[in-house]
């Protein structure tokens, strides 16, 4: 490789991952539990993100850019897992109750940290990256860039997002009651 | 979500960025481009060396077989030895799994892929157990007329069956493991099919 598209592959990695790096420790979050696992995936997201920018056309946005290849990885850690896949849930099972929620009894930051988290490990990856996506603060046109759907279908699960949430931050005020 | 609630339970994406603070300050990993090139060209190095190890443990293999096809009379003993030679043979040919594709897709585009390669690689490994199975059929097959002629030549009694039955069940056994393998791989591979239909079901969903 020329060393000009080596030049350029660094210094896109470095204004990326300076700004983001604490996202992309978020997302590792949302799709590893166990910390030392939680690592390595962290790891191969930046070796990924670095090793990807070598094709860097500028199609999209580096930001944008930067969370597919992440969701991606993260996405295959998932599908790695056979046992674990095969018990993750659609938003839409977790939007009409079917599943119960069973988050912790306190109601404060912690715990809704924790709800939070609980709740994106439940998920099957797509849901999940739109979760986190909207977690993160992306508009609706901006989820639907990085996960490849309609703006209008990103929109609907946004609206499954809150209610859910909305859902069980209520289940916690209950069980603190209780 | 309320705003009273929203302001009693904190901001949901609010929380969601502090918690990175609060629990997740001493992840050390390579984040300097220097460090990431290294790993990656150790990488490259050690999937070289899995190929070449790969294809030297083949190659011994192969001369097993290739000594088998000389050496041993029985003709269709033979021709099974020479099958699994010209089989493995083809699956050297076929090559090593490259590096990830469609990482820069979208990410629904990306799981479909994955979930289609997934597929794909269940109906490959089921098409190349069946390349094993003429040759395993046809060593069977070899090893049981063998048994019969030795059977006759020393005048055994009725036990000769069992006999029989016994030099060949390794030979069955694999062959009804090999059948089982066989209708996993298919039902995986069906799996697979459906996943990737219900991403691109969503996807399509009011594109």
């Amino acid at each position: 490789m020329a060393s000009a598209d080596r030049d350029r592959q660094d210094a896109l990695y470095t204004e990326i991952s300076a700004g983001n790096a604490a996202a992309l420790r978020r997302l590792a979050r949302a799709y590893e539990a166990d910390p030392d696992k939680r690592r390595d995936l962290l790891q191969e997201m930046h070796i990924e993100l670095w090793l990807s920018l070598r094709s860097f056309d500028g199609r999209c946005s580096l930001r944008t850019w930067m969370y597919r290849v992440a969701h991606n990885v993260g996405a295959s850690h998932v599908m790695k897992s056979r046992r674990l896949a095969a018990r993750l849930v659609d938003l839409e099972i977790l939007d009409s109750g079917a599943t119960a929620f069973d988050g912790e009894t306190c109601v404060n930051r912690q715990f809704s940290a924790n709800t939070l988290l609980d709740l994106v490990h439940r998920l099957k990856p797509l849901d999940r990256q739109i979760v986190l996506l909207y977690l993160e603060g992306e508009t609706a046109a901006g989820i639907a860039e990085v996960a490849g759907l309609s703006a209008n279908n990103v929109a609907t699960k946004i609206h499954r997002i809150k209610r859910v949430l909305k859902q069980s931050y209520r289940e916690g005020v209950r069980n603190v009651g209780q | 979500m309320s705003d009273s609630e929203e302001n009693q339970q904190g901001n949901p994406q609010e929380i969601w960025s502090s918690q990175d603070e609060e629990n997740e300050g001493t992840m050390h990993i390579a984040e300097n481009p220097g460090d990431l090139r290294a790993i990656a060209q150790s990488r490259k190095r050690l999937q070289k060396w899995l190929a070449g190890t790969s294809v030297a443990v083949a190659v011994l293999l192969e001369a097993g077989l290739l000594y088998n096809v000389y050496a041993i009379d029985q003709p269709w003993i033979r021709l099974g030895q020479a099958w699994t030679l010209g089989v493995i043979a083809y699956l050297i040919a076929q090559g090593f799994a490259g590096h990830r594709e469609g990482i820069l897709e979208p990410c629904a585009q990306y799981l479909a892929l994955q979930h289609e390669e997934r597929r794909r690689g269940y109906l490959r490994l089921r098409k190349q157990i069946l390349l094993f199975i003429p040759g395993i059929l046809a060593c069977a097959w070899g090893r049981l007329l063998s048994t019969i002629s030795d059977l006759h030549a020393v005048q055994l009694p009725p036990t000769a069956k069992l006999q029989i039955l016994r030099t060949n069940w390794l030979f069955v056994m694999t062959g009804i493991g090999l059948m089982l393998v066989w209708i996993a791989f298919g039902k995986a591979a069906g799996k697979a099919a459906r996943d990737r239909e219900q991403i691109l079901q969503i996807a399509r969903r009011n594109a």
